[in-house]
């Protein structure tokens, strides 16, 4: 018999519990049916078990909250936490190294054929940025190209010869710049990995209370501003949950509140979505945020160039703030940038991407800029991100020459792309911005925010913007969601986008 | 008559097929340990709360319980189930915290029941758990007859208790966790039952004699 049963003897306990083998269960079943006095005992157990199960606590509410700290801190060490390298990537420096051997031996042995043809430093430039689908070790440097690098080089060369037929200095002297760029590889990885643990870190700061109220007051604000980002942000929450998950967004089945074209439904999502994470966090906004963050996932894969980016910049955020979704950017960011730079019979043949396109928004080139920064961090190849960025750089300073200077071209060029401008540039581009007050360019929040939020405390020109911002705080809430959201995005802005600040460092350097 | 008692709402971890998700935090998946404590969260607070009855401490020791698995990840290394791992660190947290806590100085066997010293209900000095006018209100008289049932029980015994009934551990991995032999666990249980059953009974006949008294 069984060791329960036989050894020690079982107990109702034990068979409620299923605590034995199946066979031992079977044999205590067989007992129950055969004895009633054990019968009865199960019954009295099971009772017992009922009534005993019954004694249980409800949690307090900052429970959530807590457990909601430690999921934080732990999901901060693992971005922070360099990953275990596979064996593959253990191997690659050796494989490097042996192909470096192999490659210095081929030339040796090739060099006196070769002697006719020497190539310039472009298309030394062009093998050396990796094609679509390359690794670290078939990026050999040298003269040897193998099929991909040498349909990377046929690509670069169409886009050439389109630059070369369009009245587009820029766009083409940026093409250029791109792709003989040398950037230091460790930097490309590592600071668009600290911009998103920043990103994380200023999220969860923002949820006090206490820290807005003191970053608001430290730049000459009035704490009830926070009052009025909340009150906002509940709504814009409120009205998340109202857009279904799932659904095509560009069908138009759900044109509500959301807008009437995809562009707008794209845009409302991404901002409400920003401005929940830029207005701090509270429970039923959390619920609202993943919600947001969902729905974006579920339409990313039905769009292309600008709105891709607009809804990709949003869910970049969303991840950086709750850890959902990394593997979607991941596939949707290396998506965007292969859409600009696959040359083939129509892109770049008979007409430029969707988002170098003039179609485009300044707003939207922008926001590609900014997510073209942070794509890195999600794996999405650097130097080809690097390349798309001076390219949207160069359609902005197209738009720019052509005399097109509006506050929306140079705000954008501050705010997704203000890293890559040049020092003299950049302070012309400040200069040229300073004929527009913020309260005259109200109506168009999206490039009031994108101004807003382009600087940072220390920068030159950082106070007389707070000045500006805190006159924004008595206007009326626009009636648009899209509007309202980026109109809180405004707002937000006086705490938020630079920790040191927030944590109680040195403000202003220079003012 | 084979009815058997229901299971609580949350089912508990099995383990069976389950994926490890504190290897996967340690090897950089930054999404497992979010899952991890999304599916422990509740059942350890309820464990933690039936040890020390009080909710600020049981959240306490839940936190703490998860900041512990997150630093230790890095060393963790699987040689059994992750749902055996979690609970040995939550119980080895408990022991610790109630030996530090404990305030009184009696020897008593592992093979004793009950708290041999009172037929009233015992206070314990350590958890803080005087209850609030609002919980008097709240706890129905029946769930402070099994508080204080529960009470009663040496903690050797509570613990075997709340590990096989509320967290649906087998008395093996009961027996693995505690490191003590699996008929000790079972002893210890079926004494527990039999000491509770009694306790609950004696509860009851209170409670009719006093309706009785004031009809």
């Amino acid at each position: 018999m069984s060791e329960l049963s036989g050894r020690t003897g079982w107990q109702a306990i034990d068979l409620l519990l299923e605590q034995g083998t199946g066979e031992e269960l079977d044999g205590m079943r067989r007992d129950v049916d055969a004895d009633p006095l054990r019968a009865l005992e199960v019954a009295d157990t099971v009772e017992f078990l009922d009534r005993m199960r019954g004694l249980e606590v409800e949690a307090s509410r900052e429970f959530p909250f807590r457990m909601r700290e430690v999921v934080a801190r732990a999901t901060r060490r693992a971005w922070s936490r360099p990953r275990p390298r596979t064996l593959t990537e253990r191997l690659t420096p050796l494989v490097a190294v042996l192909s470096a051997a192999a490659t210095v031996a081929v030339m040796w042995l090739v060099e006196p054929l070769r002697r006719e043809h020497r190539v310039t430093p472009s298309e030394r430039a062009c093998a050396e940025l990796p094609g679509p689908a390359s690794s670290p070790a078939t990026q050999q440097r040298g003269d040897v190209l193998d099929a991909e690098q040498a349909a990377w080089q046929s690509a670069v060369e169409q886009m050439r010869h389109r630059l070369g037929q369009e009245v587009a200095p820029r766009l083409r002297e940026a093409f250029e710049r791109g792709l003989q760029e040398a950037q230091d590889p460790l930097a490309q990885w590592l600071e668009p990995r600290n911009a998103m643990m920043l990103l994380r870190i200023d999220h969860e700061l923002r949820a006090s209370s206490a820290v807005r109220e003191q970053a608001l007051l430290r730049h000459g604000n009035l704490a009830a501003v926070d009052e009025r980002v909340q009150l906002l942000a509940d709504e814009l929450a409120a009205a998340l949950f109202d857009e279904p998950l799932g659904g095509d967004i560009v069908d138009g089945a759900h044109a509500t509140r959301f807008g009437t074209t995809v562009m707008e439904r794209v845009q409302t999502l991404a901002y409400s979505v920003r401005a929940l994470v830029g207005a701090g966090s509270s429970r039923e906004r959390a619920a609202a945020l993943r919600h947001g963050g969902d729905r974006l996932a579920a339409v990313t894969p039905q769009l292309h160039g600008e709105a891709l980016a607009i809804a990709l910049s949003a869910l970049t955020e969303v991840t950086a703030v709750t850890g959902d979704h990394f593997a979607l950017v991941q596939q949707a960011g290396a998506r965007l940038v292969d859409e600009v730079l696959r040359a083939d019979g129509e892109n770049w043949g008979r007409h430029r991407p969707d988002l170098l396109s003039m179609r485009v928004s300044a707003g939207g080139l922008g926001e590609a800029g900014r997510l073209l920064a942070w794509l890195p961090a999600f794996g999405v190849d650097a130097p080809r991100c690097a390349l798309v960025r001076n390219l949207v750089l160069g359609q902005l300073r197209d738009l720019r020459d052509q005399g097109q200077e509006r506050p929306e071209v140079l705000a954008a060029m501050l705010y997704g792309l203000g890293d890559l401008l040049q020092e003299g540039e950049r302070e012309r581009v400040l200069h040229s911005l300073r004929r527009w007050k913020l309260t005259r360019l109200a109506p168009d929040f999206v490039t009031v925010q994108q101004l807003a939020w382009a600087r940072r405390p220390g920068e030159l020109g950082f106070t007389r913007l707070q000045g500006e911002l805190r006159q924004l705080g008595v206007l009326a809430a626009p009636t648009s969601l899209l509007e309202r959201a980026a109109f809180c995005l405004c707002l937000s802005t006086n705490f938020a986008g630079y920790v040191g600040d927030l944590s109680g460092g040195p403000t202003q350097r220079r003012s | 008559m084979n009815k058997q008692a229901k299971t609580p709402a949350s089912a508990a971890p099995t383990g069976a097929g389950e994926p490890d998700l504190l290897a996967a935090y340690r090897d950089g998946d930054p999404t497992a340990f979010r899952k991890l404590v999304d599916q422990y969260r509740e059942r350890l607070l309820q464990f933690f709360y039936r040890l020390c009855w009080d909710r600020d401490r049981a959240e306490d020791l839940t936190q703490e319980l998860f900041i512990k698995l997150m630093l230790g990840s890095k060393r963790y290394q699987p040689e059994g189930r992750m749902t055996t791992f979690v609970y040995r660190v939550a119980t080895n947290l408990w022991i610790d915290h109630y030996r530090a806590q404990k305030p009184r100085p009696r020897l008593l066997s592992f093979d004793q029941v009950l708290h041999p010293d009172d037929d009233a209900p015992r206070t314990r000095e350590y958890a803080g758990d005087a209850p609030s006018p609002a919980d008097q209100l709240a706890e129905s008289e029946e769930k402070a007859a099994m508080r204080r049932a529960l009470e009663r029980l040496t903690e050797p015994h509570r613990l075997v208790f709340e590990l096989a009934v509320y967290q649906e551990r087998p008395y093996a991995e009961i027996s693995e966790l505690l490191d003590i032999p699996i008929g000790t666990v079972k002893s210890r249980m079926h004494n527990a039952v039999a000491a509770l059953k009694q306790l609950l009974a004696t509860a009851d006949e209170e409670r009719g004699r006093r309706a009785g008294g004031a009809g």
